[in-house]
Parts: C-alpha cells; structure tokens; sequence
C-alpha cells in the first residue's frame, strides 16, 4: 500500500514540477516524495523508478502517437536505436533512473534525521 | 552506515543530475534532450495542427492577417511595408530560425562557436575571404536608401520578436542536439545571408590553377585544353553585330599582367562546380494562350531544411509571390500580376589574385607603384567552444585581404596573395529585390537592375503586356585580353578593375527567335566588345532548351514543365559515336558485350529505368579522370579541362600526348583510354547487375538524396527516385539539382502559376511539412500557386492567422 502511495506521489509531484521547473525539477519532485512518505529502501527506489518512468513512458506515448512517429524514428535513428518504441524506453529509463536515486536519497535524508531525534530523545 | 548510505545515495543521484544535463560528444545533454516536456520532444508537432490562430506581437503598427494554403505557403496581407517585412521575419523565423542562424554563421566564420576546433579552418577561411567585411559594406549601402533600412529593420524586429519568446523548450531540433541557444538578430545578418549566396554564385575561379597550368603545359596546350569560348552556338544573347554602342578602353595600355608562378599551396575551396540553373522565358507568339510564360530552376546543393522558402507579401504597394531566402525580406524569384523573373548565375571572373611583396614579416607595409605602402590590420576574433578565443590578424592591402600568408596555410616560400573579388564591393541588391518586387513593366525591372551589383545573375523577364527580355546584370570588370585569368602583379595598380558600364551589359527585349533563355553558358555572341572569361561554362543544356524551345509551338505551362524536367542526355548524344568507334574490333568477354548492347541501345534519355544511362555515366565517370591523369595527379593544382573540351579532343586529337597514361609502360592514345575504361566499367556494371539487377537503372544507380546541412543522416532524405543529371535540362545529380521549379504563365487577367522545390516549407524535423514536397518534385509534378488579392480569396485554406499589435 505505502509502495503505491509512493509511487501516485514520484508521479504527482513529478508531473507538477514538469509545469514550472526545468527538466531537473523530476529529481526534486522525486526526492521530496520520497520524503514524505517512508517505505523500504528497495520499495522506495522502485517506486521513484516507475512513477518517473510511467509518466515519462505515458507522455512519450502520447506526444508521439499525435506526430505519428515522423521525429521519434529520426532521432531514434540519430542514437543508434531500431525503433521509436527503443527511444522512448531509452528515455523513459533514464527518467526512471532520476526519479530513482532521488526517491531513495530523500528517504535516507529523513532516516538520517529522524534517527538523531529517537536518539536524542533516548539520552536527554 | 546510514551516513555512508546516505551521502552514497546522494551522490550517485548528483552525478546522475550532472551527466544527464551536460553535453558529452557527440550526444546532447541526455535528461535535458530525452525529457517529454521540455526535450526534443517538444517539437514533435502534432499531425494536423494549424498554425495558431492569433499572435499578440510587440513592434506591429497595424494587425496583420495571414491565411496558410494547403501546402503551409503562407499569405501575408500588412497595412504598410514595417508590418509586412516584420511579419516575414517573423513567421521565416517561426519555420526556419536554426537554418537562418547557421547560414549566416556559417558566413560569418562562426561555426566554432557551435562546433568546436574542428570548425577553426572553415571559419578561418570564412574571416580571411572577407566574408564579414563585405556583409559589413553590404549594410552601410542597405542603411543609405530608407525604404530598405526600414525594410531590413522591422524584418530583424519580427524575427527578435520570435526569438525573445522562447524558452528552451521552443528551440529548434538543432539546438538542443548541438546544445546551444539562438541569439539576437541583425540587419548585418542579413547582409551576411546574401554575402553566403555570392559566395556560391560567385566565387568560382581558377586564377591560380591557370598559372599553375600554363607553366606546365605551355602556351600551346593550355589554349588547347582551356579556350576561353568552347561552343559558340547559343550564347545567352546572340544579337551579331548589333552591339551598338562604342566599348570603353582600358584606362592603361594594361596586358593581361600575368605573373609566371608556380603555387603549391593548398588552394581556396570552390563553390559546387554544377552551381548553376536554367531559365527562359517565350513570347507570346510562341504560346497557345497568347501570354508569355516564364521558367526558372535555380541548380544548387539539395539540403534541409530547404534553402527557399515559399511566401505571399502584400502591402498597399507590392503584391508579389516567390520563393524568398530565409534571412533576407523580399522575394528572391517570383512573379506579381504584372510581371515574372527568374536568375542564374552568370558565368564570369569575378574574383582575382594579386601577389604582394611585403617590406618584411611584419607585414605593415607592402610595395605599390614603387613606394611602400601601409597595410590596414583587422584582427577576427573566433571564439571556440570548449576552447579558448582564437585571434587572427588579416592584412588588408589596395587590392582586398591577403587570404593566404606564413600564418595561413603557409608553404616553405613565403608567397603572399591578396583576393579581388565583387562581392567586397557597397551593393544595393537588397534594393534591386525591393524594386523586382514591385515592378510593373520592362521599364521598371530594368531601373531595379541598374541597382543590382552582385552575385552576378542572368535576369529572364516577362510581362503580362507582352514584353519578354533578358539581362545579364552585375558589375563586371573592364579587361584587357587575358587580364584577370592568371595571378595578378600587386605591386603596381596597373591592373586595378574598372568597370563595363551597367548600359554595355548583355541584354535583350524581344528578340525575334520569341523566347530568351539563360542555362550558365557563354554570355554573348563573339561581336561583343568586351573580353569575356570565365572559370567555366555550361555547354548542353543551353543548346537542348533553346532546340526545343525553337521547335516549340503553342507552347503551355505543361509544355515547360515538361522541359524543365527534360532528361535528353545531349553530351551522351554527341560523344556515344566517337565513344563506340574506339571499340570496334576488340574481343570482347560476355560483360563487355552486354555493356556495349546497353549502351548501342540507349536513346540518351536519362530516365528514372534507363539502364544504358547508367552504363554511360560510369563509363563517363572512369575515363574523364583517366584521360586527366596528368591533371589529378599533379604536384600542382591544375585546372580540369571541361567534359565538352574532353570529348571534342578525343575525337579530334586522339593522339594527344596527354591521353597517354603515365602510370603504364605502352603509349596510350584516344582510342585506348576508351577501351581500357569501357573494360573497366563493363566489369564493374557485371558485378552490380550480379548482386542486384534493380541498380542497374538510373535513378537506382544515381541514388539521389537531400542532405540536412548538418549532415545528420537520419534528417536528410535519401534514395529519391528521379531522373537527370548534370549537363542535362533536369539537373538532378546524386546531391545537386533544381532548388526550385517555377513556371508562371502572365495571363493579364491573373498570372497562373506553378512552383515546387526538394523540402518542405517547415524547417522542422518534427513536421509533417519538412518535406513533404520532395515525392512530387522527383515526379516532376508541381505545386498550383495562388497570388491572391485578398487573405479571404485563397482556395483551400489550411487556417488564417492574426498578427495583433501588443497594446501599447
């Protein structure tokens, strides 16, 4: 359950930070969703992974559906890649990848913090 | 640990942040680039969508109304002339801003910027031709006339006007793969645009090669290989002595002022030797309608985004429709209700080498007519990417810049030349376009002329009344026999350029025969006053359009479009029989004897199936360098003799010392050359037809394809099925062809007209109309064009747009 909750949050936040900030805003909006709500490690990361890249793979879809592919094979071709589905996998991992690392280094931030506190509750 | 955890989380997250936003050669940042918001993907337009309705624009004085016809030409309607070259630079800028950009860049020796160290020669070369120096004159001449200064300002106003509204989402393909941004833009870039143009127009020489060549051949060879006039026969303007006027002397008793050289250096790169085009124009005594039609097709390298682009402009006084070169207001080549034109380049020497003596290294001053005289300095400043600016101080002399010296492209002597060339020169052809635009009548094109310097052009005109003329118009230098055709002595002014008077230029109205035509060969007949030299001349497609258009009758657009796409391969014609001759009696293997079948069963058409078409072209292509071994393989630059020359020379002279190969012990002559390369073609042709029997035919074996400028393969087009070749009417060779098709028929109560060109009207990869012309211009079909009188009159509309003044 926290997984999915994570994962509606990497996509929210992503998708607004898409709005206002430049394209770097997915590792902000990322990290600060991994903040907010606490699972695994593992769990978190995933859930950073998938909810950038479904949204990322989710646009893609839509953008090129609406150019009928005429610029995704080009630039798949440009980067070596066989087909417009390969760039926008390619694309969509990357974006995952960001949304990843920055769900999972939010977390740990808090555990960092979180844990000072229960420790200075313990000795004070 | 959860420290560890933490900061290692933290940092392999950064370094992901860091690489995906930073550019790693060759691929664009990658986050930056792949994002679906703001990355490349932006660009991707959306199948059927419009152009927006309504654009609130700041500098309009009046609303401006736009309707796009099915092919995106748009149709700009604007209260006055601001508005109307704003909103061209506007909505050229809307569809085409990386290109105008990089153009001008490109010509400006700014390619570093963009690219890196590699670009450093290329913009070397750039700077030390004068490029930006010339562009700079080109715009004091622009700034003089008021109407062109508005002209040229509210078109750079428009174009800021498009650019000050992006962000880096909105920015072209092209700048986010290279990873920069656009910057403002200016009238100079403007000049600098039509500077790019003269450059390929008009830089063909081959001044050093000459001296080069004659000092190794001699007098007697060199006059053999490299006549000043090949072909006498239809010349652009045949009028035999009926030049009535009295030519002006040179000023000097000036000899051709050769210096005897002999130049190892690398020399100047030259524009595409089959830059070139074709036009004409039939009277109507020639026509099935009774009005005159004009034809022109501009040949020159075939890329995208296409260098023209195809627009409407009407204010209260011009009404006119053509294709317009992104990054310059007016029409270039079109047509208004009164009247049509259309160019090709004018084959002449327009550019000279002088050899300076400097008083020492340092260059400061040089020696003219017996004193030393000071030498002006301009240091370029090119900034590089990822590297630091590179500064390089060019001299200029009298004469124009020393291009090449001890630091530029040296050799082990110290030779120092500096260029002459037209193109340096205060020009108004901003204003000659400004005035074609809106020309009325014969009286009106010729006054628009008297403004244009260069690059110099063959003017092919028609009006609605009638009237049918040709002009072959720029500022040509006045010569002594040979003066100009080899490296000039530059210690002496003896040799300056003065001028042909604009009223000696070649030209006719009405001539007889019904019908005037231009295709790059030889200007005038040989009662022409004034020496003529060029680097070269075109020698067949010239005598195939005037042979069909004298036969012509009745003549309608379709008859001329039919020609403009005419594949008669006339040079195939006239050499097979001395080509075949050679062959009799040798023994022949199984793949010559096919080879000989195709070519014996040619009709010389170089159509899209023709499979001798082929056969003779790779014949062609193996024996001209084999003929010229002495040419390719030169210590020295040296000038290649032209196919025409090649051909009559095979036949006349076949014992020509030349046509032996040196690299083999027996003596070769004429005949064979001809045989050892048709066994080498018929080997070749064999091994083609094994793999795969489709390739044998021609547009299989040309394989013509559209290039982006940036030569990214997956932007280009390739494998376009279409006939032609150079020297052939429809001048589509494997990445060089007809830029643009026009053909306006001048009916008083309305000009119908039909244009098409290799591209699309959208520069955008990511749009359905970046190319989307290409199928129906290898067909040769056309494009129906409306010069319409209103925004409302124009037939199926894709949308309308409404450019709206910012409230102030």
């Amino acid at each position: 359950m926290k997984f999915f909750i994570q994962l509606i949050l990497v996509t929210l936040f992503t998708y607004l930070a898409q709005l206002a900030a430049p394209w770097w805003g997915v590792f902000l909006a990322a990290g600060i969703a991994g903040m907010v709500v606490r699972g695994k490690g593992i769990a978190t990361f995933a859930a950073g992974l998938l909810g950038v890249a479904l949204l990322w793979g989710g646009q893609l879809y839509f953008i090129d559906a609406a150019n009928e592919s005429i610029l995704s094979t080009k630039v798949a071709a440009i980067f070596g890649l066989s087909s417009p589905f390969m760039l926008m996998l390619a694309a969509s991992l990357i974006g995952g990848l960001a949304g990843g690392f920055s769900a999972l280094t939010g977390k740990l931030l808090v555990d960092l913090v979180k844990k000072k506190r229960e420790q200075h509750s313990v000795y004070s | 640990m959860k420290y560890v955890k933490f900061f290692l989380s933290l940092a392999i997250t950064l370094a992901l942040a860091c690489a995906l936003n930073t550019k790693i050669d060759p691929a664009p940042p990658l986050g930056k680039f792949l994002n679906p918001v703001s990355g490349f993907w932006h660009t991707a337009v959306p199948v059927g969508e419009k152009p927006p309705s309504t654009l609130t624009l700041d500098g309009l004085q009046a609303p401006v109304q736009i309707t796009y016809d099915q092919y995106l030409i748009p149709h700009i309607f604007a209260a006055n002339n601001h508005d109307l070259y704003y909103a061209q630079g506007y909505i050229t800028a809307y569809y085409r801003l990386w290109q105008m950009e990089f153009q001008t860049h490109f010509a400006a020796g700014r390619i570093a910027e963009i690219v890196g160290a590699k670009a450093l020669d290329l913009d070397r070369t750039a700077r030390r031709k004068g490029m930006v120096y010339a562009a700079e004159n080109s715009v004091k001449e622009m700034m003089k006339v008021p109407a062109i200064a508005e002209a040229v300002n509210a078109y750079a106003a428009g174009v800021n006007q498009y650019i000050n509204n992006l962000d880096y989402a909105d920015y072209p393909l092209e700048y986010k793969l290279l990873d920069y941004a656009p910057e403002p833009w200016t009238p100079l870039k403007s000049g600098l645009l039509l500077k790019y143009m003269a450059n390929d127009l008009n830089f063909h020489e081959r001044d050093l090669q000459n001296t080069n060549a004659l000092q190794v051949f001699g007098r007697q060879l060199f006059d053999l290989l490299y006549p000043d006039l090949e072909n006498p026969e239809d010349p652009v303007v045949a009028k035999p002595g009926r030049w009535d006027f009295a030519p002006v002397p040179r000023p000097t008793q000036a000899d051709s002022g050769a210096v005897a050289e002999r130049i190892g250096r690398q020399l100047v790169a030259q524009p595409h030797p089959a830059n070139g085009s074709n036009n004409w124009a039939v009277g109507p005594q020639k026509t099935a309608a009774g009005h005159p039609i004009l034809s022109s097709d501009p040949h020159l390298g075939l890329n995208l985004p296409s260098l023209w682009f195809v627009a409407q402009l009407q204010s209260p006084d011009v009404n006119v429709l053509g294709a317009t070169l992104p990054g310059s207001p007016n029409v270039i080549i079109g047509y208004n209700d009164s009247i049509a034109w259309g160019v090709t380049n004018a084959q002449r020497d327009l550019v000279d080498w002088y050899k300076i003596t400097f008083k020492d290294e340092r260059k400061n001053e040089y020696k003219l007519n017996g004193q030393w005289v000071k030498s002006r300095k301009r240091v370029e400043e090119i900034k590089v990417r990822d590297g630091a600016t590179f500064y390089d101080t060019v001299y200029y002399t009298h004469f124009g810049p020393v291009m090449f010296d001890d630091r530029f492209h040296p050799d082990s002597e110290k030779k120092y030349y500096a260029l002459r060339w037209i193109a340096h020169d205060p020009s108004e052809e901003a204003l000659a376009f400004y005035l074609l635009n809106r020309a009325k009548n014969h009286a009106d094109y010729m006054a628009a002329l008297d403004h244009y310097i260069s690059p110099a052009q063959n003017f092919a005109f028609a009006a609605a009344n009638g009237d049918i003329a040709m002009r072959i118009q720029g500022k040509y230098p006045n010569r002594a026999k040979e003066e100009g055709k080899f490296l000039l002595d530059g210690t002496t002014t003896a040799h300056d350029w003065t001028f042909i008077p604009f009223e000696h230029n070649v030209m006719y109205k009405n001539p007889e025969r019904g019908f005037v035509s231009s295709a790059n060969q030889y200007p005038a007949d040989t009662t022409y006053p004034y020496y003529i030299h060029a680097k070269s001349y075109e020698n067949y497609r010239n005598r195939r359009i005037n042979t069909v258009l004298r036969n012509a009758a009745n003549i309608t657009p379709q008859t001329l479009m039919k020609l403009q796409n005419d594949n008669y391969n006339l040079k195939a014609a006239e050499s097979m029989a001395t080509f075949l001759a050679a062959l009799d009696s040798i023994k022949m293997n199984a793949a010559e004897v096919e080879a000989f079948n195709q070519l014996a069963g040619w009709d010389f058409y170089n159509n899209v199936n023709s499979i001798g078409a082929s056969y003779y072209e790779r014949w062609w292509d193996i024996l001209y360098p084999m003929v010229w071994d002495e040419v390719k393989e030169s210590e020295v630059s040296l000038p290649w003799p032209s196919a025409y020359t090649t051909i009559k020379l095979l036949a006349t002279h076949p014992g020509l010392v030349l046509f032996d190969i040196k690299s083999t012990p027996e003596k070769e002559t004429a005949r064979e050359v001809l045989i050892k390369s048709f066994r080498q073609m018929a080997a070749e042709m064999a091994d083609i037809a094994a793999a795969d029997e489709k390739q044998l035919e021609w547009a299989n074996f040309k394989d013509t394809y559209v290039k982006h400028l940036l030569r990214i393969e997956p932007l280009g087009s390739y494998h376009i099925s279409t006939g032609g070749n150079h020297n052939i009417v429809n001048a589509t060779s494997a990445n060089h062809g007809p830029s643009w098709r026009m053909i306006v028929e001048l009916d008083p109560a309305g000009p119908k007209a039909y244009g098409v060109y290799p591209g699309g009207q959208s520069g955008n990869p990511g749009s359905y109309f970046y190319d989307n012309y290409i199928e129906s211009w290898a067909l040769g079909n056309y494009l129906t064009l409306q010069l319409a009188r209103a925004a409302t009159n124009i037939d199926q509309p894709l949308s309308k747009q409404t450019l709206t003044p910012e409230k102030q």
